[in-house]
């Protein structure tokens, strides 16, 4: 009708896609109607005169029926195409093609629409609605997704490429008559979702194809790859009507795979309204769950993604020298000097809960892995089991090579400087005349300069405080580093092993020669009466002075021991402890004296103690003369710790006397040794006498005076019954006083141990307290 | 060095660099300016090169300055507090003075 333009005659009145659209939609909502109306009819009358219960909707034969009764859409592809006629040759391609993309969305969603409809036949009026949700449920993700239904694939769009293999296009011929294309193509057992011939040119206004038989949507992508293929082939001659039909049912079709036709009367008239509302429902609830799963799978999904983004960025060898950088900085061979509180603190806890399980292993790094050990108790054990063995070698590693702290790499200048956790960056740069600016760091930092350079102080007669406190923080150095060494002590050498005897030689000497400093910083062999006081006194006279004597005393040997204790019995006025607390008949004494005196009997006493204890009587009694001979007796028994002392010496030489050494494998005083002991304790009566009273402190200030009744009890036993007479008379006063203000106490604590004090003394002298008449 | 090799008889000094100072006076009561206006004062245990220390029987003292919304009178108090055991991050400490000995 129209003039042809390009000089093509086209047959056909030009329509616009709206119309086809129209048209086609009009078809089809128009079969649907039918087919639908005549489908629940069909029902009825089934369901009416059979009665029967035809059970469950199935798939198989919901999808055979529907294979079979598929032609039936093409009822109006005659009249469709029949106003087609004669197909020109308008190849203006784009444009068939923008007018077709309205057309096959349209066309997909009336085909959804209908699959809707058959899957859920009885719900005729649902499906407009169902669909939509779906869609929006699903969204693009909606491929592939089963439907909880009828466990088929439900196709939406976009759909995926069909494959088009080319064995396909090779086997299609196409058919003279529609009956024999319809034939062809659903016998063929290979897929085929779009097989037009590859020599058809398309007629113009492709949409025509979208007749409302198209059930399935043809991606556009599809349309144009053919088109495309076709363009190349224009001078191939023009399909008859029927060619083109071939074709377009090759399209539309695909027989294997469309899954359900609505016009399946016969199915569903045998189905059961009931079961199908039932269906509905579990359906529903079926997609609510759905739903609710799809949507934390998702975001469980997102999440994974999120996550493994840098997934396989590292290899296990990346992972492996990250571990090793981190774990070096913490590895370390004397776990005790670097990771002190720790290490004490672990063994505290596990003496409390596993005293099996030794505080630290052999190898450094233990507290690192104890820690690794409680925390991750629970899974990745491997992941441990590795990490434990990296660390051990990391351990191995360190100790065979010692850190380096300086790098100096060829050709460059200077030095690099390597920080670590032992090493940090220096931000103070201060000089120091030997280059141990680190000596309190480590108990093994190189303190040899010093020692050599420690003078003889007695040139100078008063001591520096400040020397007296270096002397001190020396000695603490040494003695940590002698228990250093003792932890490390190497087991005893078997026979005929050479580098075990070696070892064991090496830290004899190590150790050896650590005492040595440690005693030379003591300063106990320092000549007496050159400075005042004493040095080994006055490192005495501090409280961390007197807190070392027990460390250092475990690495002295007994003639050490015994030089120590000469040099402080002879110098023992002027201690700090001594001639800052003493008791006078007003005397007063500050607390933190009082805290200074308890410190030293809690210190420095026990271990001398300890080895008066074991002394024979010999040495016993040289000290005990020592003591009266160089100190102002009556003064220094006036103090605590000078008390303490004496009664230190009367009971070991009393034990003795009696022949307790035995038990040390003494044998017991020589006669000799007995008129020495006599002529020393009435010395020490002499001096006492007219002063036993004033050894007490003073009354009703709350010092416990139970070291002066040890005291005097030690003197009455070895007493005789003059000096017993008159140590009675002089503390007679003292022990009325205690027993009085004893029976006034309330409470029975007190009172008794008041009573006690008293009776350690009138024991000694064959008396109780009880006997007394107050 | 050439000086000590020449004067074997003088005695070296017993603090040669500042932190021998603070060396000394380890296990004392020292006292501690801290950055903030704050003041300790406890007995030292440890100590490192950064000033970090560990103290004991602590007794830190603020200094707090307030003024008066009405009058901009500066109004000046102090905070005390104890502490058993304190670690002091030396990069905030601004003086350590040791012990102020009575005695000799």
């Amino acid at each position: 009708m129209s003039d042809s333009f390009f000089g093509f005659d086209t047959t056909l009145p030009p329509i616009d896609s709206d119309q086809l659209n129209g048209l086609g939609e009009n078809n089809g909502g128009q079969k649907d109607e039918i087919e639908e109306e005549e489908l629940e009819r069909k029902l009825k009358d089934i369901t009416l005169i059979s009665g029967e219960d035809f059970g469950v909707y199935d798939d198989e034969q919901n999808f055979d029926l529907g294979t079979q009764l598929e032609e039936t859409g093409d009822d109006f592809n005659d009249e469709t195409f029949g106003n087609v006629g004669d197909i020109g040759q308008d190849f203006d391609y784009t444009g068939s093609t923008a007018k077709i993309v309205g057309t096959i969305q349209k066309e997909e969603e009336i085909y959804v629409n209908r699959r809707e409809s058959s899957n859920n036949s009885e719900n005729v009026d649902e499906p407009d609605k169902r669909r939509p949700s779906y869609a929006a449920l699903w969204g693009d993700d909606s491929n592939g997704i089963v439907n909880g239904h009828s466990g088929e694939t439900v196709i939406t769009p976009p759909l995926p490429e069909p494959p088009i293999s080319p064995s396909i296009w090779g086997t299609f011929h196409p058919p003279p008559n529609r009956k024999d294309s319809l034939t062809l193509v659903q016998d063929s057992t290979i897929p085929q979702r779009y097989t037009p011939p590859q020599t058809s040119p398309l007629p113009p206004g492709f949409g025509l194809s979208s007749h409302p038989s198209t059930r399935i949507p043809i991606p556009l992508e599809e349309i144009e790859a053919q088109l495309h293929r076709q363009a190349g082939l224009p001078e191939k001659k023009m399909l008859s009507l029927a060619e083109v039909e071939a074709a377009i049912m090759g399209i539309n079709g695909r027989p294997q795979q469309l899954p359900i036709h609505p016009t399946t009367e016969a199915v569903y008239s045998e189905q059961e309204t009931i079961a199908y509302l039932e269906q509905e429902a579990a359906l529903r609830e079926h997609e609510v769950l759905l739903y609710h799963r799809e949507r934390k799978r998702r975001e469980k999904q997102r999440k994974l993604a999120e996550m493994s983004r840098f997934n396989g960025l590292m290899t296990q060898s990346d992972k492996d020298w990250i571990n090793k950088i981190q774990i070096s900085q913490l590895v370390t061979d004397d776990p005790y000097a670097d990771d002190f509180y720790f290490q004490v603190y672990s063994a505290i806890r596990n003496r409390q809960t596993q005293p099996h399980m030794s505080a630290f292993s052999p190898h450094g790094g233990a507290g690192f892995m104890g820690h690794e050990r409680r925390h991750r108790s629970r899974g990745s054990e491997s992941g441990l089991l590795k990490m434990q063995q990296q660390v051990l070698r990391i351990v191995n590693d360190a100790r065979r090579k010692p850190k380096l702290t300086q790098l100096s790499l060829e050709g460059a200048l200077g030095k690099i400087a390597l920080n670590s956790v032992r090493n940090p960056r220096q931000l103070l740069q201060v000089s120091s005349k030997h280059n141990d600016t680190h000596h309190h760091v480590g108990p093994s930092g190189g303190n040899q300069q010093q020692h050599q350079k420690i003078p003889s102080i007695s040139s100078h007669g008063i001591i520096d405080h400040r020397k007296v406190l270096r002397s001190i923080e020396n000695v603490y150095t040494a003695v940590l580093a002698l228990e250093e060494l003792r932890r490390n002590q190497p087991p005893l050498p078997r026979p005929y092993v050479d580098h075990e005897r070696e070892a064991v030689e090496k830290w004899n000497e190590e150790y050896a020669e650590l005492a040595k400093k440690m005693w030379e910083e003591l300063r106990v062999t320092e000549m007496i009466g050159v400075s005042y006081p004493h040095p080994f006194i006055s490192i005495l006279s501090v409280a961390k002075g007197k807190k070392v004597i027990p460390r250092v005393l475990r690495h002295c040997l007994p003639d050490q021991i015994l030089t120590l204790i000469t040099m402080l019995v002879a110098n023992f006025e002027t201690l700090d402890v001594c001639k800052g607390a003493i008791w006078g008949t007003q005397g007063i004494v500050s607390p933190a004296m009082l805290d200074e005196v308890e410190l030293y009997m809690n210190t420095v006493v026990p271990p001398l103690l300890q080895f008066v204890a074991e002394a024979p009587m010999r040495i016993v009694l040289g000290l005990f003369g020592l003591f009266i001979e160089r100190n102002n007796i009556v003064w220094v028994a006036r103090s605590k710790v000078g008390l303490a002392f004496l009664t230190m010496f009367l009971s070991r030489t009393e034990i003795l006397k009696q022949g307790g050494g035995a038990m040390q494998g003494l044998p017991l005083p020589e006669e000799r040794e007995l008129l020495q002991w006599q002529e020393i304790y009435n010395r020490l009566f002499s001096l006492l006498q007219n002063h036993f009273l004033s050894l007490f402190p003073p009354f009703n200030i709350g010092i416990d005076d139970m070291y002066v009744w040890q005291f005097l009890a030690a003197m009455a036993v070895g007493a005789s019954t003059d000096q017993q007479h008159i140590l009675v008379t002089e503390v007679r006063e003292r022990v009325l006083d205690t027993v009085i203000q004893a029976s006034r106490l309330t409470t029975d604590k007190s009172s008794s141990h008041k009573i006690a004090n008293v009776n350690l003394f009138l024991n000694a002298l064959g008396l109780d307290a009880s006997q007394l008449k107050i | 060095m050439t000086e000590e090799t020449n004067a074997a008889p003088v005695e070296p000094a017993a603090v040669e660099e500042p932190l021998d100072l603070v060396r000394l006076s380890l296990d004392e009561r020292i006292y501690v300016k801290l950055r903030g206006d704050r003041e300790l004062r406890g007995k030292l245990h440890a100590y490192d090169g950064h000033l970090n220390m560990v103290l004991s029987e602590v007794e830190e003292t603020i200094t707090i300055v307030e003024i008066n919304d009405e009058t901009y009178e500066e109004v000046i108090r102090t905070v005390k507090r104890t502490v058993e055991m304190l670690f002091v991050r030396g990069d905030g400490v601004i003086l350590v003075s040791p012990p102020v000995r009575t005695g000799s």
